[in-house]
């Protein structure tokens, strides 16, 4: 695909669509970003982006999790593709692979704050916007401590914080953490259990309910997690008939388990690398396939990001209801 | 002498934690304070308080100056690797102003990972210092222990400097700090909580035993009750005791007016 290709494309999708250009969509608009804890992105560059973010419409910043980085896996990361801009049934691949093994897409000396800490600052500086983890490695936590902390964040965050969770793919990372890497999926759907019906156990808190909890991955495991232990489901990386597929099977559990879909909230993850008048066609695709919200991973520059999130949205019209 | 002040994040409201913390943080800085303080996670536990790393978030991004402390930090808990990127990431948002001090008695039952029970809950809390320390500090960190291993990991931030910050410890006996000094080194603090003037006493004369001339480097930061500041005053300018920084210890955020009334006594 060239450039001129997708400009064409999209230019197409825009004007064939007048009337819908005029309302926002339904379809909740996050950001993938991250906060490394450097010199250019500090507490005021935070607070900035932030606000910037939720002038312009979107619903909210998810923040990835990485306890630490390593030069090199032997593990290997999961989505090294993702839906290409102009065709979302097509994947495109911009990692790189070790010995054939695909390597998550980090920068060299990868730094990444606290992901609580950041949904504190992020929130702290806006007033709308929601803040979710994307994701959390839930299986290395003590379950005894980390209820309080949540609590403590809906309390700061007047519930606005969102937890993805997921079993963590790297086994380097898992056993660093001091957790068996072989059981992290039943220590998962355990936590996940005991998060909703131990809420408020060990901390006065006063009233906000216990965190959107959004499950990562597509395998049956995780579909199956995602339906019968949280309230809702976050893949990442998946074809428009991949996501149609497992939502398909994600919504028979949920059924099977006596749970109403319409309670629970489907967010597909993408990392999206075209040209971005191409995503009006690229959402919209996702939210006909069932999707409540599509998080879009840009990995925005310091410098510019304002203007690509302003772009964004005004592609997606996502201020007309901001 | 110095002082500081330490609150438990109860909640009293709905509502509002960040504002009320900033706005007494903010007036403890201006009253001329020099730390503020969380309580330490079994009083946390006791009294069914707000997480204290999130609490001194709100205290860091109000103030510029007061040192930032945990003052009963139980890392029998915690995931070292957690536990490390949560208080780096305290100090990222705090510039470098983070002190740690450690409780290395058992933890309560409560907080204790059913992943993680260790019958050494000390072993444990020295392992889990020594790799954080590596996290710390070390551009690809190795840690080789008991319990778990790791090496060439990169856990960015590290705290400000790529220091580990400053390490009190709170009442430890003479065989807890026989066995850190072996495993860690001489602490560079020690945090007297809620002890008499004559249990502090001890409390001196056990870190001299034990240390022997290193003693006379370790920081004594003694933390008294409202009702127990007067006697502390006397008890420090009588000589009796030999302390460093007073801390007074709230069981709530206390308003700007009621650090206004502290500063004149305080400061």
């Amino acid at each position: 695909m060239s450039p001129d290709d997708a400009a064409t494309t999209s230019s197409t999708d825009n004007t064939d669509s007048t009337d819908s250009t005029e309302k926002r969509s339904a379809v909740e608009i996050g950001l993938v970003d991250l906060f490394d804890g450097g010199a250019r992105r500090d507490p005021g560059f935070m607070a900035t982006f932030a606000r910037t973010a939720e002038e312009l419409g979107f619903s909210g910043i998810w923040v990835p999790e990485h306890l630490m980085f390593f030069d090199e896996y032997s593990s290997a990361y999961p989505y090294p593709n993702h839906p290409s801009a102009d065709d979302p049934d097509r994947l495109e691949s911009h990692n790189k692979t070790v010995g054939g093994t695909a390597q998550v897409e980090a920068a060299d000396d990868q730094g990444l704050l606290d992901v609580l800490q950041t949904a504190a600052e992020l929130c702290r500086a806006t007033t709308r916007l929601r803040v979710g983890a994307s994701v959390m490695i839930l299986p290395i936590r003590n379950p005894r401590t980390l209820p309080r902390e949540l609590a403590t964040l809906a309390e700061l965050t007047a519930g606005r914080f969102d937890l993805g969770v997921g079993v963590g793919w790297a086994s380097e990372e898992v056993e660093a953490c001091e957790s068996v890497f072989k059981t992290r999926g039943r220590r998962t759907t355990a936590y996940l259990h005991d998060l909703t019906e131990r809420w408020g156990e060990g901390v006065d808190s006063v009233g906000h309910p216990v965190p959107r909890l959004l499950v990562a991955g597509h395998s049956p495991a995780a579909l199956r997690r995602a339906a019968t232990a949280a309230t809702g489901w976050y893949p990442y990386n998946l074809t428009i008939s991949e996501f149609t597929e497992h939502h398909a099977t994600y919504c028979r559990l949920l059924e099977e388990a006596g749970r109403d879909r319409s309670e629970q909230h489907a967010v597909a993850g993408v990392r999206f690398t075209g040209d971005l008048t191409a995503l009006r066609g690229f959402v919209e695709r996702y939210a006909e396939a069932g999707a409540d919200g599509v998080n879009i991973s840009l990995r925005l520059d310091d410098d510019g990001y304002a203007d690509t999130m302003a772009e964004v949205s005004d592609v997606l019209n996502l201020a007309v209801a901001a | 002498m110095e002082h500081g002040l330490a609150c438990s994040f109860a909640s009293e409201a709905a509502g509002g934690l960040a504002d009320r913390v900033e706005e007494a943080a903010a007036a403890a800085e201006a009253a001329g304070l020099s730390s503020w303080w969380s309580l330490g996670e079994r009083e946390v536990v006791a009294d069914r308080s707000f997480d204290p790393v999130l609490g001194l978030q709100c205290v860091a991004r109000a103030t510029s100056r007061l040192r930032i402390g945990l003052s009963g930090e139980l890392l029998a808990v915690q995931p070292a690797a957690v536990r490390a990127k949560q208080i780096a990431s305290l100090d990222f948002f705090g510039g470098g102003r983070v002190e740690l001090g450690l409780d290395l008695a058992d933890p309560p039952p409560e907080l204790v990972d059913p992943e993680h029970d260790d019958a050494d809950h000390l072993g444990r809390a020295l392992e889990r210092l020594d790799a954080m320390s590596a996290l710390w500090t070390m551009p690809r960190a190795a840690h080789a222990g008991e319990r778990f291993a790791f090496h060439g990991a990169s856990a960015l931030p590290r705290p400000v400097g790529g220091r580990v910050p400053t390490v009190h410890l709170r009442g430890a006996s003479a065989e807890v700090l026989r066995r850190y000094v072996s495993v860690i080194g001489t602490p560079a603090g020690r945090l007297a909580w809620r002890e008499t003037p004559d249990e502090l006493a001890a409390g001196q004369a056990l870190v001299t035993d034990v240390l022997g001339a290193a003693a006379d480097d370790v920081r004594h930061t003694w933390f008294v009750d409202p009702d127990a500041l007067d006697g502390a005053r006397r008890a420090v300018a009588g000589g009796d005791v030999r302390v460093d920084e007073l801390v007074v210890v709230l069981d709530h955020v206390p308003s700007t007016d009621e650090v206004a009334a502290l500063a004149p006594v305080t400061a």
